[in-house]
C-alpha cells in the first residue's frame, strides 16, 4: 500500500478502532535516525515537523480504512495547526492518538492528534485533509 | 552579510538542511527575508522518493525563519538550539514537482527576547503560492529547558 521509501516512513506502529473513528500510532526515536545527523550534529532533538509528518501519514492510513481507497497520496493536508510542547529526544517512544472530529463530506476530514512521551504531551495538532482535486473519487 | 554567512546561522545540517540561498533580507521594521530551495537535491539523496514531501518545504521556511530571528535579536549561543513552538498553515492544492524551485518569504510579526512570531509564504518561482503559515520559534538550552 505504501510507496514511501525509508527513511520517510515515519509510522512504526498503527492500529485503529473497529469503527475507524480513531487510531493510535507509535513512533520510535532512535539515536541512529537518519535525520538526526543534521538535527543537530552536536545535540540531537527529533525535528518537530517530522512529528507532524508522522501524524499526517497516520491520518492517511486512517482515511484509507474509512474510505476504502487502496492508495495513499489521495489527500492533501490543507490546514494544520500545531503546538510543540516538549522536545522529543533519542530513546523516546512517541504515542499518538488520532481522532476524526468531523467529516462534512467523504472528501474532507478534520482530525485532531495528541502525541505523548511517557504520558506527557509533546505535540498537539489539528489538521484537515482534503481529497486532491486530481484524485479519483 | 552574504548568503553563505547567513546560511551559517542555520544550525541544521544536511541531510536536514532545506535552504539553498538567502537572496534578500531587511532588518528594518519587523524584518523580512527571502530564501530559495530546490528539492531536486533531496531527490538525489533519496532516488526512490516519488513525491516531494511537503514537510521539507515547511522545514525550509522554518529554517529560514531562524535566520531572520537571529538577525532581529541575537545570534544563537553555542549552548542554544532553536525549537518550533507553534505552526498554523494553509496549504493549497497545487501540484509540486521535483524540478520546481521555491521561494520562502518570511516577515516578522513580533520578536521578544529569544522568541519570535512570524508569518510566511512558500511559493514557486513563477509566483504561485503553495502554502501560507504562521510560526513561532524559541530557544532551547542544550540539555535544559527553554
Amino acid at each position: 500500500m505504501t510507496e514511501t521509501p525509508k527513511p520517510w516512513v515515519m509510522v512504526d506502529g498503527f492500529s485503529c478502532t473497529k469503527n475507524y473513528s480513531s487510531a493510535t500510532l507509535i513512533k520510535l526515536i532512535t539515536e541512529s535516525d537518519y535525520f538526526l545527523q543534521g538535527h543537530f550534529p552536536q545535540y540531537s532533538i527529533y525535528p518537530g515537523l517530522l512529528l507532524v509528518e508522522c501524524i499526517r501519514q497516520g491520518a492517511e492510513r486512517l482515511l484509507v480504512n474509512i474510505t476504502g481507497d487502496q492508495s495513499l497520496f489521495q489527500w492533501n493536508m490543507v490546514k494544520n495547526s500545531t503546538r510543540f510542547t516538549r522536545p522529543v529526544l533519542p530513546g523516546d517512544t512517541v504515542l499518538f492518538e488520532l481522532n476524526v472530529v468531523s467529516f462534512p463530506s467523504n472528501s474532507e476530514f478534520k482530525i485532531n492528534a495528541v502525541g505523548y512521551v511517557n504520558e506527557k504531551i509533546v505535540i498537539r495538532s489539528n489538521l484537515i485533509l482534503a481529497r486532491k482535486e486530481n484524485a479519483s473519487v | 552579510m552574504n548568503s553563505d554567512q547567513l546560511l551559517s546561522l542555520i544550525p541544521q545540517h544536511p541531510p536536514f538542511r532545506f535552504v539553498d540561498e538567502i537572496i534578500y533580507y531587511n532588518t528594518d521594521g519587523n524584518g523580512y527575508l527571502t530564501a530559495t530551495f530546490s528539492p531536486s537535491k533531496v531527490k538525489e539523496l533519496h532516488p526512490k522518493l516519488k513525491r516531494v514531501p511537503m514537510i521539507i518545504l515547511y522545514e525550509g521556511i522554518a529554517q529560514s525563519s531562524i535566520i531572520l530571528t537571529q538577525l532581529m535579536t541575537l545570534p544563537l549561543e553555542d549552548n542554544e538550539l532553536p525549537v518550533l513552538g507553534y505552526m498554523d498553515l494553509c496549504q493549497f492544492d497545487t501540484p509540486v514537482e521535483w524540478e520546481d524551485e521555491f521561494l520562502f518569504d518570511i516577515k516578522g510579526i513580533r520578536f521578544v527576547s529569544r522568541k519570535a512570531l512570524m508569518r510566511g509564504n512558500i511559493s514557486k518561482k513563477n509566483g504561485t503560492i503553495i502554502a501560507s503559515l504562521f510560526l513561532s520559534v524559541a530557544t532551547l538550552q542544550k540539555g535544559g529547558g527553554e
